[in-house]
C-alpha cells in the first residue's frame, strides 16, 4: 500500500512509520521534515500536500498539539488553538483526503489517554482526545467506498517519560513497538469507527 | 441556591428549570430571552453576562449547536462553526464564570447521544458532545475552592421527537422530567467530573 505519515517524525509518527514501512511505502510529511510538507492548521496547506502526494491507500496521522495548563490560567485562546491543531487538524486532514484516497483505504488518527485516565493541566488534552474519539465513530457510518477510519489512542510512550516527568502520576508507559501495532491494525485490518486503546 | 440556566428557554433548559426552580432562585439567560442575554459563541458577551448578573451557586448550560451535514458536503468552516457554538461557548462559561462561582458551587454543561449512538449527518456532534466529556473529566480535577463540574447527556427529548426522529432512527425518547433530575444530580448531589448518560 502507499501510506501518507502526518506527523512522521514525532515520537508516535515514528511508532508507525516502523511498524508499516517494511511491507508498504510510506510518504512522510511534516511540519518541518518530510518528504511532503503540511501545516494541519492550514486548510490550503492541506491541499497542495495532498495535490503533490496524489492517490494513497491510507491516511495516517500523528500530528497536533495541544494546550497543557491549569484551568485556572487558561484563556479561550489558549483552548481554542488546541481545537484548531490536534482536532481540526486531523479532521481536516480526514475531510479533503479522503478525496485522495482509493477505494477500500483507511484513515488513522492519533489522540491519547487523557480523556479516559485524566491528569491535572489536562483540560484541553481531554477534549480533543474526546472529539477524535467520537468524530471517527461517527464518520464511519458515512464514509464512501468502503473507505475506513479508526482513532489510535495511545498510553504515554516510554520515550516520552522523561520529557512529561511528574504529569502522568500512575500511568503506564506504553512501548513503541505496540503502538505501532495498532497503526498496522488500523491500516491493514478491517475495523472502522474503532478508538484502539494501547494502555 | 442562585443558579444560573444558559439557554432556560430551549427544550432542555426548560427541563431543568422545571426540576430547578421550586427549590432555588433560577436567573434565567438566553440568546434571545430570559432576565440575561447571551450569545454563548461570544466570549466578549459571556464575560458581560456574569458581570451583570453577579455570583451564583451554579451554573447551568443548556444551551449551544452543532453543525448538521453529511461528511461528503461538511466544510471546515461548519464544523469550525459548531466547535466554536456548543464547544467553545459551553468551556468559555467555564473558564470565564468561575470566578463568579461560589466556593462549592458547580457547573453543568449539556452534550447530547450523538457520540454514543452516531447518525448520518452527526459528525460534528458527535465530536462536540465526547470533546465536551472529555473536557468535563479532566476539568473536574483542575478546578479549585469545592467548585464541581458534570455533563447532562441526553437522549431525545419528548418535546422535540416530532421534528428529530426521523433522523435519529431507534433512538429512545426520552422525557423532560428524566433529563432535569440530571441537572438536580448535579446541583445539588456532590459529584464532580461525571456524565450523566439519559437515554
Amino acid at each position: 500500500m502507499r501510506i501518507l505519515v502526518v506527523g512522521a517524525e514525532g515520537t508516535v509518527g515514528k511508532a508507525a512509520v516502523n511498524a508499516l514501512k517494511q511491507r508498504h511505502d510510506i510518504v512522510k510529511a511534516g511540519r518541518s521534515s518530510g518528504e511532503a510538507r503540511v501545516d494541519v492548521t492550514d486548510e490550503a496547506s492541506i491541499r497542495a500536500m495532498f495535490e503533490k502526494t496524489g492517490k494513497l491507500d491510507a491516511i495516517v496521522s500523528t500530528a497536533g498539539h495541544v494546550h497543557f495548563g491549569p484551568l485556572a490560567a487558561m484563556t479561550p485562546d489558549q483552548f481554542k488553538k488546541g481545537l484548531l491543531d490536534k482536532l481540526l487538524g486531523q479532521v481536516s486532514l480526514a475531510l479533503i483526503g479522503l478525496n485522495y484516497l482509493n477505494d477500500g483505504g483507511s484513515i488513522t488518527l492519533t489522540s491519547g489517554v487523557i480523556d479516559r485516565d485524566p491528569i491535572r493541566q489536562g483540560a484541553n488534552a481531554a477534549a480533543v482526545n474526546g472529539a477524535l474519539g467520537a468524530f471517527a465513530k461517527s464518520a464511519a457510518i458515512e464514509l464512501p467506498r468502503g473507505i475506513r477510519i479508526n482513532v489510535v489512542s495511545p498510553g504515554l510512550l516510554e520515550e516520552s517519560v522523561k520529557k512529561y516527568d511528574g504529569f502522568f502520576p500512575g500511568h503506564e508507559p506504553v512501548s513503541s513497538a505496540r503502538v505501532g501495532l495498532a497503526f498496522v491494525k488500523s491500516v491493514e485490518g478491517a475495523l472502522t469507527g474503532q478508538v484502539i486503546i494501547i494502555e | 441556591m442562585r443558579i444560573l440556566v444558559i439557554g432556560a428557554e430551549g427544550t432542555v433548559g426548560r427541563a431543568a428549570v422545571a426540576a430547578l426552580g421550586a427549590r432555588h432562585e433560577i436567573v434565567k439567560a438566553g440568546r434571545s430571552s430570559g432576565e440575561v442575554r447571551a450569545d454563548i459563541a461570544d466570549g466578549a458577551a459571556i464575560a458581560a453576562m456574569f458581570e451583570e448578573a453577579g455570583r451564583f451557586d451554579a451554573v447551568a448550560c443548556c444551551a449551544g449547536q452543532a453543525h448538521f451535514a453529511p461528511l461528503a458536503e461538511m466544510t471546515e468552516d461548519g464544523f469550525l462553526r459548531g466547535l466554536e457554538n456548543k464547544l467553545m461557548g459551553q468551556v468559555n462559561l467555564v473558564l470565564k464564570g468561575r470566578a463568579f462561582v461560589n466556593d462549592g458551587g458547580s457547573f453543568t454543561l449539556t452534550s447530547g447521544s450523538l457520540d454514543r449512538y452516531p447518525v448520518r449527518g452527526g459528525s460534528n456532534a458527535a465530536t462536540i458532545n465526547a470533546a465536551l466529556g472529555g473536557f468535563v473529566r479532566a476539568a473536574a480535577l483542575d478546578l479549585d475552592r469545592g467548585i464541581r463540574i458534570n455533563l447532562v447527556s441526553p437522549a431525545l427529548l419528548e418535546e422535540s421527537a416530532a421534528r428529530l426522529a426521523p433522523l435519529l432512527p431507534g433512538h429512545e425518547v426520552v422525557s423532560s422530567a428524566r433529563v432535569g433530575l440530571s441537572y438536580v444530580k448535579s446541583v445539588e448531589g456532590g459529584q464532580t467530573g461525571q456524565i450523566y448518560e439519559i437515554g
